[in-house]
């Protein structure tokens, strides 16, 4: 095997933490995996391949939001990318915002999938795939219409700009 | 807090741990698996998400698996050449 595998930079010039903080290179490399699940959809012509690239998104927003973080580290997504979080953003959306691209994600559609995200992140059972819930429920459509009409939380305390 | 890693992360972050304990004698074991992890995560080698309880995990990316993969098509076909 290469030594790449195990040779992890054992410099550690910087103080010795026992957490593992979730830094700026790591948040550039998860926008880039997302990337490349929506480039991998794109190059799919199966009418399924969207949820690839929407479970990525998902399972991102996912784990920020188990820690609370996940307008923080929308917002960061964005500035990293160069983009102006606007006043609607949320998570998902500004995620979707990163990511896709724009010429063929408009912003109906982006707040359209942002809404279905939403919907399973309430309802959804960790163990159930995502692709799986938003067709029993009815597709993409029919979750985001189900948000509407429920009460499901924001994520956090509200969009990304108070 | 315990790290929870998928068997192939924890294989390979075990081999570096290995590698790099005896230069970091002062050091915890949990310390350095968190330094490591921290580079992995760093180079996109590993990510976090949720598990089916909705606890955060650590597993390889699909990049790594297929690095991992690669290399051990390469470390085969040597081995083959060597008979």
């Amino acid at each position: 095997m290469p030594s790449y595998f195990w040779l992890v930079s054992p410099g550690l010039k910087t103080p010795v933490r026992d957490d593992i903080p979730y830094t700026t290179q790591a948040l550039r490399q998860d926008l880039l995996r997302v990337r490349t699940a929506w480039d991998d959809c794109q190059a799919n012509r199966d009418r399924d391949a969207i949820y690839t690239y929407l479970s990525a998104v998902f399972d991102l927003v996912a784990w920020w939001t188990a820690e609370g973080r996940a307008l923080e580290r929308a917002q960061n997504a964005l500035r990293v990318q160069y983009l102006r979080p606007s006043d609607h953003d949320e998570p998902f959306a500004a995620i979707i915002r990163c990511t896709a691209d724009p010429a063929k994600v408009d912003k109906r559609t982006r707040s359209k999938w942002s809404r279905a995200l939403r919907y399973a992140l309430a309802y959804k059972s960790c163990s159930e795939p995502l692709d799986q819930f938003i067709k029993s429920k009815g597709g993409i459509n029919d979750c985001a219409a189900r948000l509407r009409r429920s009460s499901a939380p924001k994520i956090g305390t509200g969009s990304l700009i108070s | 807090m315990k790290l929870r890693m998928d068997a192939t992360l924890r294989f390979w972050v075990d081999v570096a741990y290995d590698h790099i304990k005896s230069d970091h004698d002062k050091l915890s074991k949990r310390q350095l698996v968190a330094q490591i992890l921290r580079q992995y995560e760093k180079r996109g080698d590993a990510l976090r998400c949720l598990d089916k309880q909705g606890k955060i995990v650590w597993k390889a990316s699909p990049r790594f698996l297929s690095m991992v993969a690669d290399a051990e098509r390469d470390a085969q076909d040597e081995l083959e050449d060597c008979f």
